[in-house]
């Protein structure tokens, strides 16, 4: 029998070994609470409202849930289910997920295959070696989702699998907001009937409260960084040209804006930054890291050298935009960085757009994502008559 | 006037690359370079300035000699030969420096300038040589003693307003010729 | 359109682009839009002829571009800055004894104070470092201007040449012994007078025969019009013997017929005709702003068959495309509408060459100096020149009430006489006395004026655009401190 980490694992998979674009904090969640439910089943675990304790040390014979157990039964202070989704999630999900992959691998479901790309980016993928498995699970969850009697292990899967919202990208072509009402069903219905059965609710309830409480988190941190970001860009648009002190003299600024030097280190530099800005943006949009997780330090590593451009924008510019060729260039960098630090700010801002009634976000932000796409299109062009024209005059 | 200042200058050039070129010291070259100057220098004081102004008082010498349409000073004279070297050619240059100018900026200006104007002032009839580095690049340097070879110069240095020394005798060193070879 | 399309749209229209872009650099088109910034006055006018100043070749070092940069400067301002017995010459620099200023400032090169395409930082007389610049220099040492002049010590570095007392190229009509000399000279001289204007104007004609009516030679389609032959008959050319074929039929030589002139007659012709009888002013007409476009200095359009030639690619690049890419042909003259002094809406089209202020056949000098300018120009000091105490004095003169030379048009002071070899001819380079102001002391004020007055009124902004209707209202203090220095020195001395 395949543990609930590893059924995750394999639907999150597609033909060729990449994995859904599935929302990175749900998925570490997710994977905490499936082996603290694998485990539940096993029972070697069990919860209350206060705390989550092992009732049995004797391992299970799956390394995965033993190194978990372990850790488990190894804590002597009082820990709740909500503590130990946590810790799983944030210190454990990457083991798990290796784990649970070579699993599969071993099993002959899966097979590992190493990729190289680019030389820096290591990627290992593991393509199905028969779908059949994969199927079979996604037959179990529509059969639950219509109208059978569901098996406990099967609420228990279906659980995890809307907690990491990824229900409309396995039945891409159902309705997946008519089964909203299945699963409030099952969850509600105690149908699992077994011991196990409020620790699994338990686990399941943490699972989507820990995931959202994560997500939050980093839809906030991306707010404040995109807004920090739009701020520096609203200052580059809308401040008048810095004034140069009228005093003769070596100052910062006359060096910074008039000496060829620090105009190269400051254009180089500005160039690298979005050259970086770039490869992290193919990273994350081509998942050539090919892992599940992550990419979330990489966008938020995004927005960082997006804001560094800003910084060191004003160091090559001083808010000037120039005139002609140049001012299109500047005008152009600017509205990508514009457009990017808005669509950051709007998808971090997700949450509250929604609390404002403003729903339906996505397709702003795909639009505000595509036009920071199509400016920065023209910039590698006008980039090079820039160059050439500082070193042909 | 200026024919005569162009072939000093082209001249002094033409012996100063020739003998560089041939692996003279350049001390030598220096030496070389000098003897043009002070000769010239002083055919002009002597057979221009001095008989003109003082003996046949035909015409006046001045600093202003534009608007007064008079002759250019002596010093004014080898001034504009070097600032017209210095046009062509950055291969040596040379200035009349004094520890008592008339005009500030013919003041010593390095360290170098410092101590060879007064060796030349108190080692009478001998020369000072050294290196310096200027601006990033190393220099030999020579300075010569200028004297007051006759009574036109020290009328004029006597009686200008801005002059800071007023007890020159024919024959006092007033100051010097300083000549820089770059040694790269 | 898909949306897939639209990037790579853009990425080809842009690459088409950046190819445009790059030709135009390397090969021939129109560079308008690489400009990097609003280039200064006067230097618009052929800032399309980009080789003019940046003459170093592709890829050059920064330090070569820049000696090529400052090369280019001289070229053209060198002998301007000879004649103005330039205070800080670049050969006064270069002498490694002063090694020790080229950290501060470094006069070696044009281009330390004066940075083309940067119009924020462009001040007075087209500097481009701030205006108290002379600290650099003259605040320590044996230069400290503070320490060496007393009169000097409380004042601020910005002052040295906005107070009318000192420039950094002509000093001619400002150094101590000028002043000294023109201490408490009255504000008008008694008999106030420009003497080169005075002796132009009573100067003896040639003894070619002047021509009448009658003796115009040119096709009998031509002298049709009385009103054409009145005004040439009443021009100082027929007063002179310059018959029609002179200029509209040049080829026809000296002693030309009806048929030889008919032959070779020219309906309109060109200012060559002009520059070949008026050569001094036709050699100063483009040192000026007004026709600097014809400067022989000025780059000339590109070839782009050579410029393949030059980058290799004359074998891949058909003939046809390499001459669509050449260079759009450069304004021979400058417009109105050029200008970037307020200028009159309904000369916007205008153009500037010989005939703009000289009308061909009514050839009047008179008109040119005065009224030809204000035909164009529309600032305040020449709205004011209208009742200015100078246009009295010139309406005087031409009407035979005041001797000649006393009166004052435009042209006396913007394009005064010059007196070369013997001969004298109206410059005109009318900028060549312009910037800084006191430029014009020397050739122009002093004819009348004693140097105090026309320091004071030189000084004050506000009388210089009414024109001087007025009294100054600013006091330049040099003479009186070059006086008092100079006397107290020779106390010294006396005693």
């Amino acid at each position: 029998m395949l543990t609930f980490a590893e059924e995750i694992l394999l639907l999150l998979g597609d033909e060729e070994g990449v994995f859904l674009p599935v929302e990175e904090h749900a998925f570490e969640c997710a994977l905490a609470g499936a082996v603290l439910m694998d485990l539940a089943f096993a029972y070697r675990i069990d919860t209350d409202l206060e705390k989550l304790v092992a009732i049995d040390p004797a391992p299970t014979g799956n390394p995965m849930l033993d190194r978990v157990l372990e850790k488990i039964v190894a804590r002597t202070d009082t820990t709740d289910t909500r503590t130990w989704v946590g810790v799983l999630s944030r210190e454990d999900a990457a083991v798990l997920r290796e784990q649970a992959l070579e699993s599969l691998a071993g099993r002959g479901v899966l097979e590992r295959r190493d990729g190289r790309f680019l030389w820096a980016f290591g990627a290992v993928r593991y393509p199905a070696l028969d779908d059949g498995a994969v199927r079979t699970i996604k037959a179990r969850i529509e059969d639950v989702l219509s109208d059978d009697i569901p098996h406990p292990r099967d609420v228990a899967l279906i659980s995890l699998v809307d907690a990491c919202e990824i229900l409309p990208d396995l039945f891409p072509d159902r309705d997946v907001a008519a089964f909203g009402p299945r699963i409030a069903l099952l969850r509600r219905m105690d149908l699992i009937g077994r011991e196990v059965a409020g620790t699994i609710a338990d686990i399941q309830r943490t699972v989507v409260r820990e995931a959202r409480a994560r997500a939050a988190r980093f839809q906030k941190l991306l707010l404040v960084l995109s807004a920090f970001g739009g701020l520096g860009v609203a200052a580059t648009l809308l401040s008048p040209p810095i004034p140069l002190a009228d005093r003769f003299g070596p100052g910062l600024f006359e060096s910074l804006w008039y000496d060829g030097v620090w105009k190269q280190w400051s254009g180089y530099l500005l160039l690298g930054l979005s050259v970086a800005g770039l490869g992290v943006a193919t990273i994350v949009k081509k998942r050539l890291v090919a892992r599940i997780a992550g990419s979330h330090g990489w966008r938020l590593f995004h927005i960082v050298l997006g804001i560094a451009c800003v910084l060191v924008l004003f160091a090559h510019t001083g808010f000037r935009f120039g005139a002609n060729m140049n001012a299109a260039l500047m005008a152009f960098f600017v509205a990508a960085l514009l457009s990017g630090a808005l669509a950051g700010a709007a998808i971090g801002g997700t949450p509250r757009l929604r609390k404002m009634g403003i729903r339906k976000t996505g397709r702003q932000n795909r639009l505000l994502i595509g036009l920071h796409a199509v400016a920065i299109c023209p910039l590698p062009a006008l980039l090079i008559v820039h160059l050439l024209s500082v070193y042909l005059y | 006037m200026k024919r005569t200042l162009l072939t000093i200058a082209v001249l002094a050039f033409g012996i100063g690359s020739a003998v560089a070129a041939e692996g003279i010291p350049f001390r030598k070259v220096a030496d070389m370079l000098y003897q043009v100057m002070s000769a010239d220098r002083e055919v002009y004081t002597r057979m221009v300035v001095q008989r003109l102004t003082v003996d046949k008082k035909v015409i006046t010498a001045s600093e202003h000699f534009e608007d007064d349409s008079a002759l250019p000073l002596p010093a004014q004279m080898f001034r504009f030969g070097a600032e017209r070297v210095m046009d062509q050619t950055e291969d040596f240059s040379y200035a009349l420096l004094s520890l008592n100018p008339i005009n500030k900026k013919n003041g010593p200006g390095t360290d170098l300038e410092r101590k060879g104007l007064r060796y030349v002032l108190e080692n009478e009839g001998e020369n000072f040589y050294g290196e310096e580095e200027l601006g990033g690049e190393r220099y030999f340097a020579a300075v010569y003693p200028d004297y007051a070879v006759v009574e036109a110069c020290i009328n004029c240095h006597n009686g200008h307003k801005d002059s800071p020394r007023r007890d020159l005798k024919v024959g006092d060193v007033m100051g010097g010729v300083v000549i820089r070879i770059p040694m790269e | 359109m898909s949306p897939k399309i639209v990037p790579w749209a853009v990425v080809a229209a842009t690459l088409a682009g950046a190819a445009w872009f790059a030709a135009a650099m390397t090969v021939g088109g129109d560079r308008s839009a690489l400009l990097i910034g609003e280039t200064t006055d006067a230097h618009h006018q052929i800032e399309l002829a980009c080789e003019t100043c940046h003459a170093a070749p592709a890829f050059a070092s920064a330090a070569k571009a820049e000696k090529a940069l400052n090369r280019a400067c001289r070229k053209c301002h060198d002998k301007e800055l000879k004649a103005a017995d330039d205070s800080h010459p670049r050969r006064k620099f270069r002498n490694p004894r002063m090694a020790v200023y080229w950290e501060k400032l470094d006069a070696r090169l044009c281009t330390t104070c004066h940075v083309e395409h940067r119009p924020e930082i462009v001040r007075a007389s087209a500097v481009t470092v701030a205006m108290d610049f002379c600290v650099a220099c003259h605040s320590e040492g044996d230069q400290d201007v503070r320490a060496e002049r007393p009169s000097h010590a409380g004042l601020a570095f910005d002052t040295c040449a906005s107070a009318g007392c000192h420039n950094y190229h002509d000093n001619r009509a400002l150094y101590e012994e000028f002043l000294v000399r023109h201490a408490g000279e009255p504000w008008l001289a008694d008999a106030p007078a420009h003497e080169l204007s005075a002796r132009q104007r009573v100067r003896k004609r040639p003894a070619r025969a002047a021509l009448a009516r009658g003796d115009a030679v040119a096709p009998r389609a031509a002298l049709a019009d009385p009103a054409w032959l009145d005004r040439w008959a009443d021009s100082g050319h027929a007063a002179a013997g310059v018959n029609c074929g002179a200029c509209h039929a040049p080829k026809a030589g000296k002693n030309a017929t009806r048929e030889t002139v008919e032959a070779s007659w020219i309906e309109a012709p060109g200012t060559a005709v002009c520059e070949d009888c008026h050569r001094p002013q036709a050699r100063t007409f483009v040192l000026g702003r007004h026709g600097m476009r014809r400067h022989p200095r000025v780059a000339k359009p590109r070839d782009p068959l050579r410029q393949l030639r030059k980058i290799g690619l004359s074998e891949f690049v058909p003939e046809t495309v390499a001459l669509w890419l050449a260079d759009p042909a450069p304004p021979t003259t400058m417009t109105v509408a050029e200008a970037r002094i307020p200028m009159r809406s309904d000369a916007a089209h205008g153009t500037l060459d010989c005939g703009t202020c000289h009308t061909p056949h009514a050839v009047d000098v008179r008109h040119a100096a005065a009224e030809a300018c204000a035909s164009c120009h529309d600032d305040p000091h020449t709205r004011a020149y209208f009742a200015s105490p100078h246009h009295a004095l010139w309406r005087a003169e031409l009407a035979g009430e005041a001797p000649p030379g006393t009166g004052v048009s435009c042209a006396t002071c913007h394009m005064p006489k010059t007196e070369r070899r013997g001969r004298i001819a109206t410059d005109h380079n009318q900028n060549d006395n312009l910037r800084p102001n006191e430029k014009m002391i020397r050739p122009v004020c002093l004819d009348c004026h004693g140097l105090g007055f026309s320091l004071n009124a030189l000084a004050d902004g506000a009388l210089v655009e009414r024109n001087f209707t007025g009294t100054p209202a600013v006091r330049v203090e040099s003479i009186g401190w070059a006086t008092r220095r100079a006397q107290a020195t020779k106390r010294e001395a006396g005693g």
